[in-house]
This record gives structure tokens, C-alpha cells and sequence, in this order.
């Protein structure tokens, strides 16, 4: 006999489980936006998105003066920037995330990475140009008002990231739409392959299933082609403008907001493909993915009631 | 040979990548059916038999500490009616209360020091092919012969009133290769032993259930055209006991392992109890390490020991299958007829559940074999709404298991669900009491 007695884990059957967990989900979505962020910081520090071109008034020729002097060559510095605004946003994330579940005396489940996915996707929805505390605003207002009023993760309706980036937009439009600069994420082609190969990475790994992307962009594909006189370009225009990929991939794929049931998700992706070109052919605003994401959010415990049919296998 | 199959060790949370690429989340174990030899493990110095319960009550011993036993003699009675026979003749150190290797109340154990293995005939033997049908059943009771299910119900008991009967030949959990290594080393037994049920069960259609990969061996066990042979995927959910039924096209059919046939022909045609457990040692991923013959009654103890585990605290030892099986937190508890695999989980292995939200991500429904709002059903039963639950298919479920192995959220989901249909049943049956308390007024 052994001098301690030996305590043995008790636990409810199966003992078989998966090492999957709802931190994993969200880190490797974390993981996946790096791409993304990396070459959209390049193609606004070095390419011709903006970056260096876009005057922000005394500050930046400041700045700009400081960096020549000190040897540093400007762009280099609007990359550092651009990556420390994301990180900031992420840590923000996190940060607020934290805060509001002591204040609710809610288990902290900060660590678990959603805040930290919502403030990256908010960062990386923004343009470079965008002032610390706008970005502030919106992280603070998608944790507090989208995520954590609704009981947190899995109670939500709408994307929290999108709901935070819809309130900035209805209060600071200028700072969100600035004249001659995209978001970070949309800086350039090679950030949209960038968010691709981002969400096809997220596929590959199984932390989204593929039934919306595959939706989603086939649909924008053939309703582009159907409003092809309201709209610039064909097709593959409007699938790599803006944020349609990012919508595509990571935006419309949250677990919480969309439908659980496959035949559910494919009209799910559907329908946000059709509604960005709509309100891209027939709305105001430039870029439609935000309020398609939203609206498709709303409609998704409509959907989620398309269930498959039963297999009875007990007599009842 | 029977079959040159399956070995594969699960590899769940790991979906192949072409399983990814069509979206479908198919984590379905897949089960071996290649045969592995028994190593006996001979007479462990100390036998326990769990008495359990019956219907609540605890059911008392028939012996004293200080007798002695001889095969056959009766170690519990219910209303003054024998239990539970024991197969060995030995001596009863101790009567004693013990956890139940089932997850359930403890009850009774009879500890016996047995004497020696049992080499005679309990019985007297019968023929197997000109028996008389009644002879036959009163054999099946007196030599107590139970199924692996849960609570173990006589298969006499199961027999009454059914009318379709499987005798399963492929096993039912990831990793446990009893019944595939049974077909393999008793094969003419198996023929005969099916050929005995078919003949004195009085069912209308008897089958032989067996995964693909075994169809050629288990052919052979059906001969006539009255028993058919049933074709089942090697993979997890398929050759549980409902999923079999429904193949069956009978959903109240009676699924009989082979082990639980062979006993039934033993008790009849050599008139012996079943002395013997065949049991699988499987690893924390489901694969299978070896093939093992224990003595019925072997505590877990003397098994742990005769497998040379290293236990340590933290870990989890399991009793059963590692989808259906049951933790056990001493290793006091005895081997019955239904514990056809054991599963030590190395602490670090142990994935514990949380009380995670839902994220409803999906992956219960894509994993689940009949399509259920798992998701919807786990969080009615989370909150104690129950019946809403039942629009989502808490009915149906089967309690295979999948979904609480995938969960991303990882919630407890077998167990909500067994909450809720349990909780169900106790408000049928309280509205049930109350009824009958107002009618006869």
C-alpha cells in the first residue's frame, strides 16, 4: 500500500475529449489576422494606400522631422505605428474585456482571447489615420455595449467588433472614411490575400466551418455580376475590395452570431454576399460588409431554425 | 483469417484534412476489429460481488461472514428470492458496503477468498440441439446470466417479450476488442451459441451484427435464413446497442453481446456459471494495449496491480468504455459482467469539463449521429428548462457521447442531457402518482 492514499480524478463520461477549447478558437483566429496586419501596415508605410502621403498637420511633419534627424526613414516609423496601434487594440481588448467582467462579477475570462480578436478586428478595420482615442472609443463601446451588456461570449447577437465600428461611424465619419486612405486591412491587394490565406488557415485548422465563406463569396460573385450597372468593376473587383474577405472569413464566421446548422449557415452566407452588393450598388456608404454582417446577424436565429430532419432510432 | 482490419487509435480532434476541406466534423471513432489474444489473468487472492439494488433498496446478503460458498449457491436474495449465484466455491471473509463499478449508489459486496478455480461442471450439461426450450430458460436463470447493460438486467428477464434478438460480434467502445478476438478464437462456439438462441429465445428474427470489416467470419454464424446477417460501420456510434436496433428495423430489439451468448451456451451445453471477464485494456486515446481474461468478481485493485499500472493522483481510472464507462474513486469495486474495457487517464491527459456558455459553433450537430440540436438541448437542460428541450431531441438521443467529447466550449453535454431526461421521468412520474392519488378518491 502506498503511504498517501491516492485520489483519483471522477469525472462524467466520455473520458475521450477533445484538447479543443473556446481560448484556442479565438487565439488561433488572433494568430490568423497577423498576415493580414503585417501587410497592411507595409502597404500603408510603403505602398501608395496612404501612409506616408497623408498629412495629419503639424504632428506628423513633426514627427516625420524627428525621424529623419534621428536617421530613421519615415516609413519604417508609420509601419512601427501602425503594428502598435494593433497591439494596442488587442491589449485594449483584453484590458476592457477584464475590467467589466469585475464589474459585473462575471468568471474573468479575459485570457480567453475574445476580447483580444474583437479589439485586433476593430484595429484592423481602421484606417492608420485614425486618432488613439477614436480607436479607444470603439473597442471600449464593442466589449461594454456589444459583447459584455448581452452576458459575454455566446450571448451576444451581433458581432461586437462590427457593432463598436457602426457606433464610430455614426459619430466620427470623417475619421473613419478620411479622404485618400483605406482601412488597415483593406490597404492594399496583397493585404486582402493576406486576410485570405489568414482565413484559409482558419479552415485548415477547423476553427471555422466553410460553409459561409464558400456562400459569401459566391454570392457577392453572382449578385456583382446581376447589379453590374450600379457597380465599379466585375466581380473580382468587389470581392477584393474593401473588407468582403475579412467579412467573408472572420467577421460573418463568429460561432456566437451566426447559425449553428449547416444548411442554415450556407443561406447565412448567401445572404451576406447579397446584402453588401446591395447596399454597396444602392447605398451611401462605401464599403456595405460592416452592415451586412449586422444585419445577417439579426436574421440568424431566423435561420438556425432551418434544423435537419431528425434520425429516430428509438421507438416512441 | 477474420479480418485483417481496422487498428487505428483515435484520433479525435484531429479530423483528417479532407474532412476539413468538405466542413464535415466527423470525429466518429473508428473500432477495431482485429483479434488479440487473452492473457488470464488467473484467481486474484480476494472475489467481490456487488449485490446493487433493486428497485431503491439495497439488496441483502444470503451468506454469512465464515461460510462456506460452493458454485452455484446464492449470495444475495431479493423478497426470499435467490441472487446473484457465486461462480467460485470459497470461503466469505466479508459482507460490506462498496461503491457500485456502474455509476450509481453503492450497495452490498460479498467478499469471498476462493478456493480454488472451478474445473467441474456446475450443472448438469444439456444438448444443445434437442434441450427442451423450457429446461433452456431455467438454466439462463439459475446460472443467472446477465447483459452487460445497465442496471445488468437476466437475459431471461430481457428475452420475455422481444421480438427481434442481434447478437453482436463487433464491440461497441474505441479500443475494446473483445468481441472481434471472441469471433476470432470460439468461432464454431459463436455458430452454435447463435444457433442455440435462435432456437429457444422465441424470437421472431434473430441477427448477427457485425462491422463491415468482420462480414466473412460473422457470415458463418448465421446459416439459416431465418437469422440475418446486419452489416454496421466500424466506427463509434454505429454499434451501440439503439443504433443496432434501429439497423434492425426494430427499435425495441434486445442487442446481445457474443460474450453474453457464449455464457448463455456454456451454462447449457459444459453447465458452467460464467467465471471468467473479457476485458480490454485501452489507452487514454483509445487504442488497445492488451487483451485480458479475469476472473468475475476481480477487484480493481488486484487488476491494476496484475496490469502493472502506475497510478497516481489526479489520474482517472476508467471502468467501461471511454465514451460510456464510468470513473471510479476506489479501486474497491469488482469487475461484473459489464466492464469490457479499463482505461487508466494519466492526470495530465485529463481534459476536465467547464461551465463555458455555448459559443454555438456546431460542431455537436455535425458530430452527432441523429442530427440533434445538441446545442439547444445542452443549454434548455443547463438552465432546468426541460421540456423545451424535448423540441430539440432529448428524446431520441442515445447518449453516445460525441458531442461532450468535441464540445469547443467544453460543456459537460452527456450529462445535461441525462439530467433532463431524468429529470423528465421523475416529473412523469410524479404527475404519474398524482393522478392515480385523484382518480382513486
Amino acid at each position: 500500500m502506498a503511504t498517501e492514499p491516492i485520489l483519483y480524478t471522477v469525472g462524467v463520461a466520455p473520458h475521450l475529449r477533445s484538447r479543443t477549447s473556446i481560448a484556442a478558437l479565438n487565439w488561433t483566429m488572433v494568430l490568423a489576422l497577423l498576415p493580414t496586419e503585417i501587410a497592411g501596415a507595409v502597404g500603408h508605410a510603403y505602398g501608395s494606400a496612404s501612409g506616408g502621403q497623408v498629412d495629419l498637420g503639424t504632428m506628423s511633419q513633426t514627427l516625420t522631422a524627428v525621424a529623419s534627424g534621428l536617421g530613421v526613414e519615415a516609413a519604417s516609423l508609420w509601419f512601427l505605428g501602425i503594428m502598435g496601434t494593433l497591439t494596442m487594440a488587442l491589449g485594449l481588448g483584453m484590458l476592457v474585456e477584464y475590467l467589466t467582467q469585475v464589474l459585473m462579477r462575471q468568471p474573468y475570462r479575459a485570457l480567453d482571447g475574445h476580447g483580444a480578436l474583437m479589439g485586433a478586428l476593430l484595429g484592423l478595420m481602421m484606417p492608420p489615420t485614425t486618432p488613439w482615442w477614436v480607436l479607444f472609443f470603439g473597442i471600449l463601446l464593442a466589449i461594454v455595449l456589444g459583447k459584455q451588456l448581452y452576458g459575454g461570449i455566446g450571448g451576444y447577437a451581433m458581432h461586437p467588433a462590427v457593432v463598436g465600428w457602426l457606433i464610430l461611424l455614426l459619430s466620427w465619419p470623417h475619421h473613419l472614411y478620411p479622404i485618400g486612405s483605406a482601412s488597415i486591412a483593406a490597404a492594399s491587394v496583397w493585404s486582402v490575400g493576406a486576410t485570405l490565406a489568414g482565413g484559409l488557415f482558419l479552415w485548415w485548422q477547423g476553427c471555422i466551418r466553410p460553409q459561409i465563406p464558400i456562400a459569401a463569396l459566391a454570392s457577392v460573385a453572382v449578385f456583382s455580376l446581376l447589379f453590374a450597372s450600379r457597380l465599379n468593376g466585375g466581380p473580382l473587383d468587389q470581392i477584393l475590395d474593401g473588407h468582403v474577405i475579412l467579412g467573408a472569413f472572420f467577421l460573418a464566421t463568429d460561432a456566437t452570431s451566426s447559425p449553428a446548422n449547416r444548411r442554415a449557415l450556407w443561406i447565412y452566407g448567401a445572404g451576406f454576399g447579397f446584402l453588401t452588393v446591395l447596399i454597396r450598388a444602392f447605398g451611401v456608404w462605401p464599403d456595405a460588409v460592416p452592415f451586412a454582417v449586422l444585419l445577417m446577424n439579426i436574421l440568424s436565429p431566423l435561420l438556425d431554425r432551418l434544423k435537419p430532419r431528425m434520425r429516430e432510432v428509438r421507438a416512441s | 483469417m477474420t479480418s485483417a482490419g481496422l487498428n487505428l487509435s483515435v484520433k479525435i480532434g484531429k479530423p483528417r484534412l479532407w474532412q476539413r476541406l468538405c466542413g464535415v466534423a466527423d470525429f466518429s471513432c473508428p473500432l477495431s476489429v482485429s483479434p488479440l489474444a487473452f492473457r488470464d489473468l488467473g484467481l486474484p487472492p480476494m472475489l467481490s460481488f456487488f449485490l446493487g439494488r433493486s428497485q431503491g433498496q439495497v439488496i441483502g446478503p444470503a451468506v454469512l461472514v465464515g461460510d462456506e460458498v460452493s458454485p452455484g449457491q446464492a449470495l444475495g436474495k431479493i423478497d426470499d428470492k435467490s441472487f446473484r449465484p457465486s461462480p467460485v466455491a470459497g470461503v466469505i471473509r466479508a459482507v460490506r458496503e462498496c461503491p457500485d463499478i456502474q455509476a450509481g449508489p453503492g450497495g452490498t459486496a460479498v467478499l469471498i477468498e476462493p478456493a480454488s478455480a472451478v474445473t467441474a461442471p456446475v450443472f448438469a450439461a444439456l444438448d444443445a440441439k434437442s434441450a427442451a426450450v423450457e429446461a433452456v430458460m431455467e438454466r439462463w436463470r439459475v446460472a443467472a446470466i446477465r447483459l452487460g447493460n445497465r442496471p445488468r438486467s437476466l437475459l431471461v428477464d430481457a428475452l420475455s417479450g422481444t421480438a427481434s434478438l442481434v447478437v453482436l460480434v463487433s464491440d461497441q467502445e474505441p479500443g475494446v476488442r473483445v468481441a472481434a478476438s471472441l469471433l476470432a478464437e470460439r468461432g464454431d462456439d459463436a455458430r452454435r451459441a447463435v444457433a442455440l438462441l435462435a432456437r429457444v429465445s422465441g424470437v421472431q428474427k434473430l441477427w448477427v451484427g457485425a462491422a463491415a470489416t468482420q462480414s466473412e467470419a460473422a457470415g458463418r454464424l448465421c446459416p439459416s435464413s431465418a437469422t440475418g446477417l446486419l452489416t454496421l460501420p466500424a466506427r463509434y456510434p454505429h454499434t451501440l446497442a439503439p443504433m443496432v436496433a434501429a439497423r434492425t428495423g426494430d427499435a425495441q430489439a434486445l442487442v446481445v453481446s457474443l460474450e453474453t451468448a457464449l455464457a448463455a451456451y456454456d451454462a447449457v451445453v459444459h453447465g458452467r456459471l460464467q467465471e471468467h471477464k473479457l476485458l480490454t485494456l485501452v489507452n487514454s486515446r483509445g487504442a488497445s494495449i492488451e487483451n485480458l481474461q479475469v476472473a468475475m468478481g476481480t477487484r480493481l485493485s488486484d487488476l491494476v496491480a496484475a496490469c502493472n499500472l502506475r497510478l497516481h493522483s489526479g489520474d482517472k481510472l476508467v471502468a467501461g468504455g471511454l465514451m460510456g464507462g464510468t470513473s471510479q474513486y476506489s479501486l474497491e469495486a469488482a469487475v461484473d459482467e459489464g466492464v469490457d474495457a479499463l482505461v487508466h487517464v494519466p492526470g495530465e491527459e485529463v481534459v476536465p469539463f467547464t461551465d463555458e456558455p455555448c459559443i454555438n459553433c456546431g460542431a455537436c450537430i455535425d458530430v452527432c449521429p441523429l442530427r440533434l440540436q445538441v446545442q439547444n438541448i445542452g443549454r434548455y437542460s443547463e438552465f432546468g428548462k426541460f421540456s423545451e428541450a424535448r423540441a430539440y431531441g432529448l428524446d431520441a438521443c442515445i447518449e453516445c457521447g460525441l458531442c461532450a467529447s468535441v464540445c469547443t466550449a467544453r460543456r459537460p453535454l452527456l450529462q445535461l442531457i441525462r439530467m433532463a431526461k431524468r429529470e423528465l421521468a421523475q416529473q412523469a412520474a410524479a404527475d404519474e402518482a398524482v393522478r392515480e392519488a385523484s382518480g382513486g378518491d
